[in-house]
């Protein structure tokens, strides 16, 4: 999804996980470990959607958070 | 435990169950099976694979709340708040989405499919994904597991009779629970962390380096391919040695093979060591009318007929087979292989009655076994002794096998299934044939009740009847000892029991009155259910000598009941069964009226036992009696039920040996309920692990019990007895007998 290489099968799987981890993880840690990707799509969805579409149609893999054309190099 | 008895729903069904049982136990009680990795009773559970979740409500106010997330069925508790009620939910889409992500996730680091799955197809996590369609290729496997610590190797050989692949291995901690809590070895472990987690045996070390005494408990429980079996070490019995392929290719008596099921690669790997001359099966031939074993003899081994035709004779009518024991037992023994089955006039006597036949002519055979059959499983697998003498008719080759042989093989559905069915119906019908209470019942009734009777087990403490209950069916004692038990105003008195042989519930039949007392199993019993209707039928075909018989001790029954009822409580006999005494077959008591203390039949233990005693004199009392704390030789031997290797059995006689392939796991020292059995330290040197072609001193422990000193003086009292200056020490051979006055019993038929 960073990469914008992810497919429809990709948002399947992260509420998948999203799911297992905080419904069955025993710690209190694990149960939240997911909440920033799952706030990030429930909150931003349009940002999300429009970053995989540009980042698509991009040579370059870009970064999450980045304009397209602001890219820095990535170490 | 509370005896507080709660409400739950569990998928819209009631149950009602004690306070703190599982979610896991109350949704079995409604057969509602929870899916689980990491749960095996009786382990205790660990709570660590969560694919056990389940969905849980609250009610309170008649409004239903759901929990913040969903809890492991199998460690979580019902223990529901006054005025709350707790509803689960085990089959939601939520629950089955998070258990098979759960089982995706295990999967991903799992080699698919691992070398147990690919040899046995039998690895329950694969089982688990397949079951819950999991579709493992979603998830990438991570990077190898990097454990802290020094030596690591994957696959770790050193062990010499498990494999450890830890790369199989999921860390559902099943190993971990069964070394530490189960077999109390403490051995294995955990190390690491995260991803890196790894089991590791005591501080790091290999497995074959470690303080491991190959019980083999942590291999049963393992879930996947990690711990495996490499072979079954020394165990020998004589005869030629099998290899794999013979066995594989064995005819099942419905066409097909017999051991379908067990992959190639599993059996032979299994049955390894045995073309070195070592095993657990063996080839022998037998000569035309040689007795290949003999009724009455105990054993530990089950044959199969390859070649030829075995005869099966029961040779003493209204037997007394039990065990023979005592000088005169043996010489009994000895005195029939000489002389051949004895023609006996007993049948008019009052002997207790066994497995064996009463209106059959003894010169010819019961049955007739050819190839592809099998016989002695009765014995292998129940400990009592054999049934049956069986001679070769013909000049046949047969099979020969240990415990843990059998029980390899009843891992084949097809051959589990056969052995089971093939129990049953013999079982049923040597018992129907043997019973005292039936004696004289047609050939054709028999039959008419074999095709309708059920067999029953029952663990220690079920309740076969009730007291109260209507009468709906008449029991025979076939294994084990049943406690009858009466509720009066003031408690519960024990009034009685039945062993073997020994039969109940027809009083309320034929007198047609409820059940005046509550039959209990106070060990593992086996019964002969016969039902209402069934027994009415027998009873109109038979002769009126049986309906004759039956009516005389039902009233014998009910009028010892009332002048029981009218005496006082009967704690001896209550003691009795607490201590276990019923079970013995050779116990050893010092009178203690007699006994100056002087410890003499301690010493002369140890004399006769390389310096270690196997008895110790102490132990419960009973009445001016001390039970020493010394092998009873049990009729239902605990002891021998989880002996990994079989080294613990009965060879043809009563006495229980410990044969030298012991691993010293302390199975049969737990197992024992009297503390009969000690584990003790030996030297020995071994084959180095870390050093190949060098040896090194340990020390292994071994079991060590009682052997009746046959070893010594095959004919004599054992060395305690002999020793004992006062005539203190009595090895009792029929504690009921014995301590007739003290329990108030008659020497009753049917029970002995």
């Amino acid at each position: 999804m960073t990469e914008g290489t992810a497919d429809d099968s990709a948002s399947e799987l992260v509420k998948d996980l999203e799911l297992t981890l905080r419904e069955t993880s025993i710690c209190g840690l694990g149960q939240f470990a997911p909440a920033p990707v799952t706030s990030m799509l429930k909150y931003l969805p349009d940002e999300v959607n429009a970053h995989l579409r540009d980042a698509a149609a991009q040579p370059v893999p870009v970064r999450c958070g980045q304009r397209p054309g602001s890219e820095v190099p990535r170490e | 435990m509370s005896d507080e008895l709660i409400e739950v729903t569990i998928d819209g069904q009631v149950v009602r169950v004690p306070r703190h049982t599982t979610i896991f136990d109350a949704a079995q009680q409604l057969g509602i099976t929870i899916p689980t990795v990491c749960h095996l009773p009786p382990q205790a559970p660990a709570g660590v694979c969560r694919v056990c979740c389940v969905d849980v409500w609250i009610e309170r106010d008649g409004k239903l709340s759901r929990e913040r997330v969903m809890s492991a069925a199998c460690a979580r508790k019902l223990e529901p708040d006054p005025g709350t009620r707790i509803h689960v939910k085990t089959k939601t889409d939520e629950v089955q989405q998070a258990r098979r992500t759960l089982i995706e996730l295990l999967l991903a680091d799992h080699p698919s499919p691992c070398a147990r799955e690919q040899e046995t197809q039998d690895c329950e996590l694969e089982a688990k994904a397949r079951e819950l369609r999991a579709r493992p290729q979603r998830y990438q496997p991570g990077p190898p597991k990097r454990p802290p610590i020094a030596a690591w190797v994957t696959r770790d050989d050193s062990h010499p009779n498990i494999t450890v692949d830890h790369a199989a291995c999921i860390v559902c901690d099943r190993c971990v629970r069964a070394c530490t809590d189960i077999a109390h070895n403490n051995v294995i472990g955990r190390a690491g962390k995260g991803n890196a987690t790894v089991i590791t045996f005591d501080a790091g070390q290999l497995m074959g380096a470690s303080t491991c005494v190959s019980c083999g408990e942590c291999m049963v429980s393992c879930p996947t391919g990690a711990l495996t079996n490499k072979g079954f070490g020394d165990a020998t019995i004589e005869g030629e040695p099998v290899g794999a392929e013979t066995l594989l290719n064995l005819p099942s008596p419905d066409g097909g093979l017999l051991l379908e099921g067990i992959a190639p690669r599993f059996l032979t790997k299994v049955l390894g060591p045995i073309g070195k001359n070592k095993g657990g099966v063996v080839r022998r031939r037998v000569r035309k009318n040689e007795v290949i074993c003999r009724e009455g003899d105990f054993g530990s081994t089950a044959f199969f007929v390859l070649e030829g035709k075995v005869g099966v004779r029961i040779t003493t009518p209204q037997s007394r087979v039990r065990n023979l024991p005592g000088v005169l037992g043996r010489f009994a023994v000895r005195m029939r292989s000489i002389l051949g089955p004895e023609p006996s006039d007993e049948a008019s006597q009052a002997t207790i009655p066994i497995d064996a036949s009463v209106d059959l002519s003894r010169a010819e055979p019961v049955a007739e076994r050819g190839p592809g059959e099998l016989f002695g499983e009765m014995t292998c697998l129940n400990f009592y002794p054999r049934s049956a003498t069986v001679t070769a008719v013909e000049d046949t080759v047969l099979l020969e096998m240990l415990r843990p042989v059998l029980q390899l093989f009843k891992r084949s559905k097809r051959f589990a299934s056969w052995v089971d069915g093939c129990y049953r119906e013999r079982t049923i019908d040597t018992h129907l044939r043997g019973v005292w209470c039936l004696q004289g019942l047609s050939d054709e009734s028999i039959h008419y009740l074999r095709d309708r009777v059920t067999l029953e087990r029952y663990e220690p403490g079920q309740v076969i009847c009730a007291q109260g209950d209507a009468p709906d069916a008449f029991y025979l004692v076939r294994l084990g000892f049943v406690k009858v038990v009466v509720k009066l105003p003031g408690g519960e008195v024990v009034r009685n029991y039945h062993g073997r042989g020994g039969f109940f519930g027809e009083r309320g039949l034929l007198l047609d009155q409820p059940r005046n007392a509550t039959c209990v199993a106070a060990d593992h019993v086996e019964v002969v259910r016969i039902a209402a209707a069934d027994f009415w039928e027998m009873l109109t075909r038979s002769s009126p000598a049986v309906r004759e018989r039956l009516v005389r001790e039902a009233q014998r029954r009910n009028e010892e009941n009332r002048l029981a009822t009218a005496s006082a409580h009967n704690v001896h006999l209550e003691d009795f069964l607490q201590q276990g005494l019923m079970e013995a077959q050779s116990l050893l008591v010092l009178d203690l009226d007699r006994c100056t203390r002087c410890d003499l039949c301690v010493q002369a233990c140890a004399t006769a036992h390389d310096g270690v005693t196997r008895l110790i004199r102490e132990g419960l009392r009973y009445d001016h009696y001390l039970v020493a704390t010394s092998c009873r030789q049990c009729r239902d031997p605990l002891c021998m039920l989880g002996c990994p290797v079989g080294s613990i059995r009965r060879r043809n006689e009563l006495e229980i040996h410990i044969e030298d392939w012991c691993i010293g796991c302390g199975v049969c020292a737990d197992n024992c309920p009297y503390g009969n059995i000690t584990m003790h330290p030996f030297d020995m040197t071994i084959d180095d692990p870390e050093r190949p072609g060098r040896r090194k001193a340990v020390v292994r422990e071994k079991a060590t019990a009682c052997d009746l000193c046959k070893n010594l003086a095959p004919d004599q009292e054992p060395s305690c007895v002999v020793a004992c200056p006062h005539g203190a020490a009595v090895r009792v051979e029929n504690p009921r007998e014995f301590f007739a006055i003290d329990l108030g019993t008659t020497g009753e038929h049917g029970t002995d």
